[in-house]
């Protein structure tokens, strides 16, 4: 079967985004939306004699990091040379770490739970300067110059490196999902920022190679890529043709990874310790105040909502998953007390209906205690579950008083048997073919209800609506054997 | 006396107390450079204007009783891979040709607020590889005691214009012997500080844990004067040591005290290699510091012969690696790059821009840090480093300071050695030490051989810069030595 | 004795790939000869017992140098005024495939 024996790995980029500064110069990061090469001086251009001098804050975000993900602090930990030659890079060299001779990375090992029984094991954490925006003109394999934006080059990446532990494009969406609210409960990063997570993967199949991909940006697209790249390495083995070990790009436009066709010669990094930058040692008591001040993280989130407030594993985890998702939900659990409902909503109908106006939970406007009166008109019966899809619908597009869009739109619930007795009446005598059917057929008295709802725009109440059908259902069969 | 010929505190004192005007002086010296600068070319650029509006403001502010640095009015040359802002600093090459930096070095922010007058960048050899400064994309340099034969280098611009009158102090680089080389082939003084001690911000990267920025005068209280003005911490460089300022020229006690000095002489310094006029030069002055009060011994340094391979393998490394960023697109030269896609540009503008011996190294230093070589090369260089500090900090349980030559040869002629790297490496043989160990060393002229001025080089343990003045001071005051005006 | 060569042109053809830097017919045959007998010297370090020995990186010893995180904005223009080429605010590259 597609998908069997799939190995992916990730290496995450994270911006840490809290920081005011870029990794090794004082230029603010508050690059977005400005003009290009705005945010940058001569250290992060790489002027000759410039020196990298390093944030003091982006230690301690990296540590709390590592902290969160279960990894092992390095105590002697410095920067390394990664030397090679792009465009994107001011100085031809990348100032990284290295797991190696001439490197020690901040951190080692550790996990992610991905809440569906899998864990993502860790293999090293490591801080680095994102290289410049490149802006091809047309496609990068068709363009005939490079503009180069320097304002993103040189602000403090986190680099996450995972085992190749994930066996499905789904569960690395997953995996990049868990670490956004990881990181986004420590304050260290805010994944809404556009750019702010990119990736690479690489994947092998069963039997195949090892095919890097590089230029995902989105937890969305790191799902796509990655089916594309099943997709396309299955065909190409079903077909007999091998697969060639190979960095492919990901065109986030066109959809498709292409081959990038670099040349045959193996990459050399030459790596060394950086000369310009001294050891950084992370002392037990650095450690430990740093553990004092993290604030609680997902996995232990969802333990309370589970324990606590007796939310379902399930509900709990697509909760925790997204930072700003679990904390509204604790906002709308200040007045509402019934926790399974809330979250009932809120990863049901609330996070299907922000999927489709293309919103995030933090663009949400609606206050939480209309998300509670809400629940409460469904627990009243005022409203019918479609009804409520209808103002939830209604309240997220402006943010309204479910109340008020219930008045205003008499959006309220048809639960008289006499007014709905009416109705159905004048179903069945616009629909003698179906009331036909239905005497015979059970599934075609789905039919009839459609059209109560559909005359009453989905206020009928569909319990009450069903009995009345069936109990005249019922009378017709009588009075024709009779 | 010839205010040329005055040293530096005395212009200082001079222009700060209105007996001499800081633009009359500039213009003096400027005199003098546009004599013999045609014979020398030991500028690349010079900053005449901008020399002059410093000058002139310098003399408002006396007129006006207003406060003035302790370099008023002195005329200083910047070797030109040292930034200065908005001024072209090309490091001798083609590469930075057009580059105006938009900084200034954390040194020459120094010099300014002490009120140095910069009067332009000094020649080098290319990004400060060679030991001769005929490697300049702008020609070579001329030695002023002898316009055939070359100023040492890299900082032979530096080494010229000092001993020239074209300034009256000059800065350099020393990486491997770069301030201590010109210093003793054109006669003048030349400090490498210990590693740390002087900000390298705004110092084009050659190899960066082996340099230093370092003065060069004509006589030793200069250029302890140059190094109190621009020693110090410095937040910009990280590797920049936390340390108080010291008035450098004060520790100089007049008369010098000597007594129990432990001076040792470096065997390995003294041998076979090096020209006999060199060594009997060396030998009297080390004999005149006796003759002072000190006591001298031997000592040998067996690691010393494994310094110049050391030095030059971790030189050519961090090199390949400092010299990447030179790709034609935020500064310098770009060649035209019609239809090439960035690989091939990038190689075409390096291939232009960079003169032979650079991509030598750049070549080597690749090799010394690639995938299977990197621990036979490059992680034994820096254990043998490991070796020499050793050997040097028990030396130095033994002596106070460590004597040997600056270069075991007096100035060689232009062309000599220019067809052989390896030739021309060994020439350093005698300064990689201090900078493989970090430590302070300085080259003061200890007299002539065949008429050409021969350094006397003095070592000392970390941040002890005061006792390597001490001593070079107690030799210039023995008057075996007195500056010479040269050409 | 004829010297025996340790680089090959191959090897100095990928070194100046990896370094980016065209060179000459002149230049490979003349770097092979130089870089040889350079490489044959540096050899002597093979005679040096250092195994045991920690290398050293950084010749002061101080470590944990930091910046506070304080955005000191610089003027962009300045900066601006060096490239070669540019395209409005961008830099222009060559090509990249
Ligand atoms: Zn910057």
């Amino acid at each position: 079967m597609v998908g069997d024996g799939v190995k992916i790995g990730l290496e995450v980029h994270c911006q840490l985004t809290s920081l005011k500064t870029k990794l090794f110069c004082s230029c603010p990061t508050d690059y977005r939306g400005k003009p290009p090469n705005t945010n940058i001086c001569p250290v992060c251009m790489g002027e000759p004699g410039t020196l990298p001098v390093l944030n003091k804050e982006a230690v301690r975000a990296a540590v709390m990091v590592a902290l969160a993900l279960h990894s092992k602090i390095s105590r002697f930990t410095y920067f390394t040379r990664k030397n090679y030659f792009y465009p994107d890079m001011a100085k031809n060299f990348q100032i990284s770490q290295y797991d190696g001779v001439g490197g020690a990375p901040i951190a080692k090992g550790g996990y992610v739970d991905l809440g569906n029984g899998k864990v993502v094991r860790i293999r090293r954490l490591q801080l680095e300067e994102d290289p410049a925006r490149l802006v091809y003109e047309g496609t990068i394999d068709t363009a005939t110059a490079t503009l180069v934006d320097y304002n993103r080059h040189g602000v403090a990446l986190i680099e996450i490196v995972t085992e190749p532990d994930i066996t499905s494009p789904e569960d690395a969406r997953r995996f990049l999902q868990k670490l956004r609210s990881i990181l986004e409960h420590l304050g260290v990063f805010d994944g809404e920022l556009e750019g702010s997570m990119r990736c690479d993967a690489n994947i092998s199949l069963e039997g195949g190679v090892r095919v890097e991909i590089k230029n995902i940006s989105s937890y969305k697209d790191v799902e796509r890529a990655l089916r594309f790249e099943i997709t396309r390495q299955s065909s190409l083995i079903s077909r007999g043709i091998r697969v060639v070990r190979e960095t492919r790009f990901w065109d986030e436009r066109r959809r498709v990874t292409v081959s990038l066709r670099v040349k045959e010669t193996e990459e050399d990094y030459r790596y060394f310790p950086e000369p310009d930058l001294p050891p950084v040692v992370i002392t037990d008591e650095f450690i430990d105040e740093v553990k004092r001040s993290l604030p609680i993280l997902p996995d232990e989130r969802k333990r309370i909502f589970v324990e606590k407030y007796g939310v379902s594993e399930q509900n709990a985890e697509v909760l925790v998953n997204d930072k700003a998702l679990a904390d509204f939900f604790e906002d709308c659990l200040k007045h509402y007390g019934k926790a399974q409902e809330l979250s009932n909503l809120l990863v049901g109908d609330f996070l299907a209906q922000l999927h489709s106006l293309n919103l995030s939970v933090r663009e949400v406007k609606v206050k939480p205690e209309y998300i509670a009166k809400l629940l409460r008109l469904l627990d009243k019966k005022v409203l019918t579950g479609h009804l409520a899809k209808a103002v939830l619908r209604e309240m997220l597009e402006t943010g309204r008083d479910p109340e008020a869009i219930v008045e205003e739109k008499g959006l309220r619930r048809i639960g008289s048997r006499e007014e709905l007795e009416k109705i159905v009446d004048r179903v069945f005598r616009e629909n003698r073919k179906a009331v036909e059917d239905a005497l015979v057929n059970e599934k075609a008295v789905h039919f009839l209800v459609g059209q109560v709802m559909r005359i009453t725009r989905g206020k009928a109440d569909p319990n009450l609506t069903r009995q009345i059908i069936k109990n005249k259902l019922e009378k017709v069969r009588a009075s024709r054997k009779a | 006396m010839n205010p040329l010929l005055y040293p530096a505190e005395k212009v200082a004192s001079a222009v700060r107390n209105g007996e001499l005007s800081a633009l009359d002086y500039l213009e003096a010296v400027l005199e003098r450079l546009k004599h013999v600068e045609p014979k020398l070319n030991a500028f690349i650029t010079v900053t005449e204007e901008l020399a002059r509006r410093k000058a002139e403001n310098i003399d408002r502010r006396v007129e006006k009783g207003l406060k003035v640095g302790k370099l008023a009015g002195v005329v200083v040359a910047v070797k030109d891979n040292i930034c200065v802002k908005g001024v072209e600093t090309t490091c001798g090459s083609r590469i930075l040709k057009g580059y105006r930096p938009s900084y200034n070095a954390t040194v020459v922010e120094r010099l300014m607020a002490e009120d140095a007058v910069i009067i332009g960048k000094t020649n080098m050899d290319e990004f400060a590889m060679g030991s001769s400064t005929e490697f300049s994309a702008y020609g070579p340099t001329r030695n002023p005691w002898d316009l055939e034969r070359v100023p040492g280098g890299s900082s032979g611009g530096s080494g010229a214009a000092v001993a020239s009158g074209e300034a009256t102090l000059a800065l350099g680089s020393d990486t491997g012997g770069s301030v201590r080389c010109p210093a003793a082939f054109c006669g003048v003084v030349g400090l490498k500080p210990t590693y740390g001690l002087v900000s390298r911000y705004g110092l084009v990267a050659y190899a960066n844990s082996l340099e230093q920025i370092g003065p060069m005068a004509r006589n030793v209280g200069d250029c302890a004067l140059l190094l109190s003005v621009i020693a110090g911490y410095d937040p910009r460089d990280s590797t920049s040591l936390k340390v108080q300022p010291m008035d450098y020229q004060t520790k100089l006690t007049d008369p010098p005290e000597l007594e129990k000095l432990r001076i040792g002489v470096i065997k390995e310094f003294m041998g076979e290699g090096v020209q006999e006029g060199v060594r009997e030069r060396v030998w009297n002055a080390v004999q005149s510091l006796e003759n002072l009060g000190a006591r001298v011994g031997e000592v040998s340094l067996k690691s010393l012969d494994y310094a110049l391979a050391a030095y030059y393998i971790i030189a050519m490394s961090e090199a390949s690696s400092n010299l990447a960023r030179y790709d034609g697109l935020r500064y310098g030269f770009r060649s035209s790059d019609q239809g090439l896609d960035w690989n091939r540009a990038y190689a075409k503008t390096r291939r232009m821009g960079f003169g032979e011996e650079v991509k030598r190294r750049i070549i080597l230093g690749t090799f010394a840090l690639s995938a299977g070589y990197y621990e036979a090369y490059y992680l034994k260089a820096l254990k043998v480093r490991t070796l020499i500090r050793m050997e040097f900090e028990k030396a130095f349980k033994k002596f106070d300071v460590l004597v040997g030559p600056s270069m075991p040869m007096t100035a060689f002629k232009i062309g000599e050695k220019i067809e052989d790297p390896l030739e021309l490496y060994m020439c350093d043989i005698n300064t990689v030490p201090a900078n493989l160990v970090g430590i302070p060393a300085i080259s003061v002229p200890c007299g002539l051989s065949d008429g050409l001025p021969v350094g006397l080089q003095v070592m000392a343990p970390p941040l002890r810069e005061d006792l390597v003045f001490k001593v070079a001071y107690a030799y210039e005051r023995t008057g075996k030595w007195m500056f010479q005006l040269k050409p | 004795m004829p010297r025996k060569s340790r680089i090959t042109l191959k090897e100095i053809e990928h070194l100046a790939w990896l370094a980016r830097v065209q060179l000459t017919k002149r230049e490979k045959r003349l770097f092979k000869e130089q870089l040889s007998s350079i490489l044959e010297y540096f050899d002597k370090l093979d005679e040096a017992n250092v195994e045991e020995l920690p290398p050293t990186f950084h010749v002061v010893e101080h470590y944990n140098v930091f910046r506070e995180d304080e955005p000191r904005p610089f003027p962009s223009d300045i900066v601006l005024k060096n490239p070669p080429k540019m395209k409005g605010r961008f830099i222009k590259a060559p090509r990249i495939v």
